[in-house]
């Protein structure tokens, strides 16, 4: 999508009717990583509207991008921007939107950044939800660092999704978890 | 030949019952109506149940306590819990035989050992986590519909049951209705032939709602508790109570709502309980102003291999007529064979279908399927017997596959490809990032 379609899904989500917003953020996919930070800023709104589409159309962005035919440079990218959302100095829920969509678009690059984020109180169990969800041995490796340095009151969290990544289909729900 | 019989759900022996039983009796204590079954049992062994006798008195806690949750309330219930003080006391007004235990966390009625089994009926959210505990905690199960959110929340129910000897019921009525039980044997014994398609019709999913407002929780309500092992959200009137339906983490829309009941009746009729379908594809449209995320219309299809057949899901489909009758249908299912169709309506507790399934005898060497007494009184029963019930969890976590799959493939906008016996998708890594949901600290399976 050219930054001029990137630029009219933006002012359509921001100024369109509800018919319009709706057709704009449907067609988001392929709008790619230059759309992120412009959505993101949309998500926090106060048209409730626009940030619902914002969102809507976030989250098309980032399942398209990690769609299997998805080169790895677009996917890459859109998790670049997604970390850059996730990173800023954004409120607190337009924040876990970002992290939310990295733990589906996420791998083993976007690991190191978002382990870096368990230290942000604000949004470290955000970043945990993701780390959980991205498979391979970096994010465990880094589920298993963070619980190293981690302040006591976030250590049962961590224990917590190294329990859920080391689960079997075989032995899910048959450890004592109360 | 002989199907869906129920099968025994623990290894308990009749030599351990009966050690459980003389223990008690050398113990000095007066058996039938008083003692809670779970004493016996963990007399017994822990984790593995015991037999009770017919009369012994089985205990029941419901969590969960408006909505469908009411309906559970009965008389002599011992136990209610709901993060809604209002809810629950309006609950305990419907008990009148003693005063039930109240709380609002579950967890405080699965530590009681006057409470034997319980009745879940929470938003979907809590389906899983609250069946694993009770397992772990010794308590049947009774769990309203749909079973869970994902696959592998259904995976952990079923080891939690398989595990710890349990009892566990999935609340999907229309397998107890004997308009239901026509049908399967009706298809299963070929009166329609080959069945090679399924259509399923449902009406949309509600519009309104609009975007509610986001604010502080009123004060009979325990958000937190509430949302549990979801991801935080504000507290919004149009998501809590009955509008969880409508949120596709809590609820799924009306795929895996309702259509879990007409869903169960399709993989009965099919033969299907125990597979799962090879594809999926699902498209809709959701609501366009509204904090409703589920989509308002939806169509879905999924194949099946080994017998080849589709499903398709119409959300809307056109109303189809009940034969023999002016009535248009609102919800159901059409079987269409090469030799006959059949219609089945709704396919929960109101099911219906046509005359001539009703009417059909199976002769003795056709499939025989057993008629459950009625769905409560079944998981009664199977706790007495420990007896497999009649919509096991097994079964009720291969028939909310197929929701769960479409939601899946409409939340990413492409057809998926999946194998029903590892319940993975094929080649598409992202979508097997759905398959498990990381829960909200302190929560885990």
């Amino acid at each position: 999508m050219s930054a001029a379609n990137v630029n009219q899904l933006i002012n359509t989500i921001k100024t369109g009717d509800a018919d319009a917003r709706y057709a704009a953020w449907r067609a988001a996919g392929p709008a790619g990583a230059a759309a992120v930070a412009p959505l993101a800023e949309l998500i926090d709104s106060t048209d409730k509207g626009a940030s619902r589409a914002a969102t809507e159309a976030l989250g098309r962005v980032a399942h398209y991008a990690a769609r299997p035919s998805a080169p790895p440079v677009e996917r890459q990218a859109v998790a670049v921007e997604l970390l850059r959302v996730a990173t800023a100095p954004r409120p607190r829920m337009v924040r876990a939107e970002a992290l939310h969509l990295l733990g589906f678009v996420g791998n083993g690059n976007t690991v190191p950044p978002l382990a870096r984020l368990l230290n942000d109180p604000e949004v470290r169990e955000d970043a945990r939800l993701a780390l959980e969800r991205i498979p391979g041995p970096q994010s465990l490796r880094a589920l298993e660092e963070a619980l190293r340095r981690a302040p006591a009151d976030f250590k049962p969290n961590l224990q917590q999704s190294l329990h859920n990544r080391r689960l079997t289909r075989a032995s899910v729900g048959t450890q004592p978890s109360r | 030949m002989k199907d869906q019989s129920p099968k025994a759900a623990s290894p308990l022996s009749r030599r351990s019952f009966l050690k459980a039983t003389a223990t008690a009796g050398a113990a000095g204590i007066t058996l039938p109506t008083i003692i809670p079954r779970t004493v016996l049992a963990q007399a017994a062994r822990p984790g593995v149940a015991a037999r009770p006798g017919a009369n012994d008195r089985i205990n029941i806690g419901v969590i969960g306590t408006g909505g469908m949750g009411r309906n559970h309330v009965h008389a002599d219930t011992v136990a209610l819990c709901d993060v809604d003080s209002n809810h629950l006391a309006e609950a305990a007004k419907r008990v009148t035989q003693g005063t039930p235990f109240l709380c609002k966390d579950y967890r405080q009625m699965l530590d009681r050992k006057d409470v034997d089994a319980v009745m879940i009926a929470t938003p979907d959210h809590w389906h899983a986590l609250m069946t694993v505990h009770a397992c772990q905690a010794g308590k049947d199960v009774y769990s309203e519909k749909p079973t869970c959110r994902t696959i592998q929340e259904g995976q952990a129910m079923i080891n939690a049951a398989h595990r710890y000897g349990r009892v566990v019921q999935i609340g999907a009525q229309g397998r107890s209705h004997p308009a239901a039980r026509a049908a399967a044997q009706y298809v299963r014994n070929g009166q329609i032939g080959r069945v090679r398609n399924v259509e399923v019709w449902h009406p949309n999913n509600f519009t309104g709602g609009g975007w509610g407002e986001e604010k502080a929780p009123p004060p009979q309500l325990d958000w937190d508790l509430w949302l549990g092992p979801m991801r935080w959200r504000p507290y919004n009137p149009q998501i809590a109570h009955f509008n969880f339906r409508w949120i596709m983490d809590s609820g799924g829309g009306f795929i895996r709502d309702r259509g879990n009941h007409i869903l169960s009746i399709v993989s009965w009729c099919m033969g299907a309980d125990q597979t799962g379908p090879v594809s999926v594809k699902a498209t809709g449209e959701p609501a366009k102003e509204s904090v409703w995320d589920v989509p308002v219309s939806m169509q879905a299809r999924w194949e099946f291999k080994n017998p080849d057949w589709t499903l398709t899901w119409n959300q809307p489909g056109q109303p189809k007529p009940f034969p023999g009758s002016d009535k248009l249908i609102d919800w159901g299912a059409k079987f269409y064979g090469d030799r006959d169709t059949l219609i089945v309506e709704n396919g929960d507790g109101h099911c219906n279908t046509e005359d001539k399934a009703k009417a059909y005898k199976p002769p003795a060497y056709g499939t025989h399927i057993f008629q459950s007494p009625g769905h409560r009184e079944n998981w009664l029963d199977c706790i007495r017997t420990r007896d497999r019930p009649v919509m096991p969890v097994e079964v009720g976590h291969r028939v909310v596959t197929l929701p769960i799959i479409a939601n899946i493939s409409y939340l990413l906008g492409r057809k998926l490809r999946f194998d029903p016996a590892r319940e993975q998708f094929i080649g598409d890594e992202e979508a097997n990032r759905f398959l498990a949901q990381p829960y909200r600290a302190p929560w885990h399976l």
